[in-house]
């Protein structure tokens, strides 16, 4: 079982991702912004972050930023409405994992998630 | 003519000037020098004349020493003052300078000679007579002191005539100076008031022309053209400005036009990620369901909800596509920030504000009452929403520098520093309704009335929007503005 934290303010959407992933076995906690998902983050270290590129309160790119200075092995999940390669590109030169455009399929995330855990280091 | 010919003209009349300046100097310098010397000349003669008068009496003395004294010198001496006087009346003969002044000294010559000859003669008789002496005094004296007196004085008469010419000469000469230097004075005075019309009337004036037009084109208004009405470097200098401003009308257009293609770039790509967000929630909330293989009416309400806010949001975003026409007449502001506190005063008493109207009288500007009351009506609005109950709101008019000035200040929470520069762009927003275009727009459309929109925010102490517009010109009232396409 890993932790998860979902950063989204989408409501709706966040709920659902969670709802999913819980059900795939993972302990998921959401937050509607990046304080109030650092606030989690900094109570629970995820093992994965999934979040919107665009948060209310911190650009989405500077907070992957802070939690790559706080600690490197969160894997963290991008997820964008604006989909252009540049956004992309900007995410994983800041230490994205992964890359996922919205409207997103519930399985096509779920893999990215394992991905993400299989590749973090064994503790 | 152009202005270069123009330059040079003047530059050769001023060259004559000089040159006819120089001549009347020179000439009249000439005329006092020769009055001078003739007046200085006919002193001279003179003197010389008093000397050679004084060596003729010396001489006579001689002949009377000869004949009292017997001294042995008198003789020779009376022959060295004899020579002394024949050259000084040859001399004077010489340097006659009148026909009159001639035939005297030829006179007075011809008498000396007389005198000469008459006293060789008493030489020449041999030992000196008492006897004779008292004969020798009374000839000369009755035939000759009288006639020698009488010629030296016609002599001074004419040398004292000649002095007399030549100081009203002088005098002449000085007069005609005095005349020459005023007509001269008065003459660079008027050629000086030539010179400064004409620079006024050829330089200046069509200068200060040029500079009014390029502050007017400055201010952005690049349909102002120069009226040319010279052939000159400046006519031609106009012609370029008014090149380079339909140059840059041309810029401007092609710049509004790139303007517009990012914007509307912007735009799509806005409308796609305002889209795609609740699509991804109402995906993820089916699929989950689906998943779950519930239909769980908690998420088929927040489904709808979801729907709902997009339909909203859409509505608000049609309605700002609308595309904006301005119509401008005078305004007076301190009338639309009244009518705008009335109309918000159910909102200000629910929050129970303060409001406070801080209205000095204002000149008239050019505006749009529709749009500049929904203007004020929203900026009211967002200080009612950012403040704590029982705060104070202010609306504050001033004037500045001819500028109108309408400031909405409140105490709330403020704007965080790091969104201060963000708010007043385009789609950016922090209201779950919001599409982020009313401020950008807001923005725009009081910089179409020539003014500007400025933002000062500290975060827990308060925002101030300030709005200054220019004062109302001569033929505003009539203008329209007309933003095509949609709003923002």
């Amino acid at each position: 079982m890993a932790k998860i934290l979902v950063v989204e303010d989408e409501v709706l959407l966040a709920r659902s991702i969670a709802r999913s992933l819980t059900r795939a076995g993972h302990a998921c906690r959401t937050a509607q912004s990046a304080e109030e998902g650092w606030e989690i983050l900094l109570q629970e270290r995820p093992d994965v972050v999934l979040m919107d590129v665009q948060l209310a309160g911190m650009d989405g790119i500077a907070f992957l930023q802070r939690i790559k200075r706080y600690a490197r092995d969160i894997a963290v999940i991008i997820m964008t409405a604006y989909g252009s390669a540049e956004t992309a590109a900007t995410a994983q030169q800041a230490g994205a994992f992964d890359y996922l455009t919205k409207p997103l399929d519930l399985e096509v995330l779920k893999q990215a998630v394992h991905r993400a855990l299989d590749s973090l280091p064994c503790t | 003519m152009m202005i270069k010919r123009r330059l040079h003209l003047a530059y050769l009349l001023l060259v004559l000037w000089t040159l006819v300046i120089g001549a009347i100097a020179t000439w009249s310098v000439a005329d006092w020098k020769a009055a001078a010397s003739d007046m200085s000349s006919a002193h001279l003669y003179s003197l010389r004349l008093a000397k050679v008068r004084g060596d003729m009496y010396r001489q006579v003395k001689e002949i009377a020493d000869l004949f009292s004294g017997g001294d042995a010198d008198a003789k020779e001496e009376f022959r060295q003052i004899e020579l002394g006087v024949t050259t000084a009346l040859s001399s004077l003969l010489e340097e006659k300078r009148s026909a009159a002044e001639g035939a005297a000294l030829a006179t007075l010559e011809a008498t000396y000679q007389d005198l000469v000859a008459f006293t060789k003669a008493i030489f020449e008789q041999g030992a000196a007579r008492e006897d004779k002496a008292q004969q020798f005094e009374e000839e000369i004296e009755d035939l000759f002191f009288p006639r020698i007196e009488e010629q030296i004085a016609a002599l001074q008469g004419v040398y004292h005539s000649q002095e007399q010419q030549a100081i009203t000469a002088i005098t002449v000469v000085a007069r005609r100076t005095w005349v020459l230097v005023g007509v001269i004075t008065l003459c660079s005075f008027v050629q000086g008031g030539f010179l400064l019309l004409g620079l006024e009337h050829w330089l200046l004036t069509p200068l200060s022309a040029l500079g009014r037009a390029a502050a007017i084109m400055s201010t952005g208004n690049l349909q102002h053209r120069i009226p040319i009405r010279r052939a000159d470097e400046l006519g031609a200098l106009a012609q370029d400005i008014n090149q380079m401003a339909a140059s840059l009308q041309t810029i401007q257009a092609q710049l509004v036009q790139a303007e517009r293609l990012a914007t509307l770039g912007e735009l799509v790509s806005y409308i796609a990620h305002n889209i795609r967000n609740p699509l991804a929630s109402l995906r993820a909330a089916a699929q989950v369901n689906l998943e779950e293989g519930s239909s769980d009416p908690e998420t088929m309400v927040e489904m709808m909800a979801t729907v709902d806010r997009l339909e909203r949001w859409v509505q608000n975003l049609l309605a700002y596509m609308r595309s904006v026409s301005l119509q401008f007449v005078p305004l007076d502001l301190n009338g639309l920030i009244e009518q705008v506190v009335v109309a918000r005063q159910p909102d200000i008493a629910a929050k129970a504000l303060q409001p406070e109207l801080r209205l000095v009288p204002l000149p008239r500007v050019a505006g749009d009452a529709s749009w500049l009351e929904q203007i004020l009506a929203a900026l009211l609005s967002n200080a009612i929403e950012a403040s704590a109950p029982g705060a104070l709101v202010v609306m504050r008019s001033a004037v500045d520098a001819d500028r109108v000035i309408v400031q909405i200040i409140d105490t709330g929470r403020g704007i965080p520093r790091h969104l201060l520069e963000q708010v007043l762009q385009p789609y950016f927003t922090t209201k779950p309704q919001g599409i982020g275009l009313g401020l950008s727009m807001a923005k725009k459309i009081i910089e179409a009335h020539g003014g500007t929109m400025t933002l000062d925010s500290e975060e827990g102490r308060g925002t101030t929007v300030t709005l200054v517009f220019p004062p109302l010109q001569d033929g505003d009232g009539d203008r329209h503005g007309e933003n095509s396409g949609r709003r923002g």
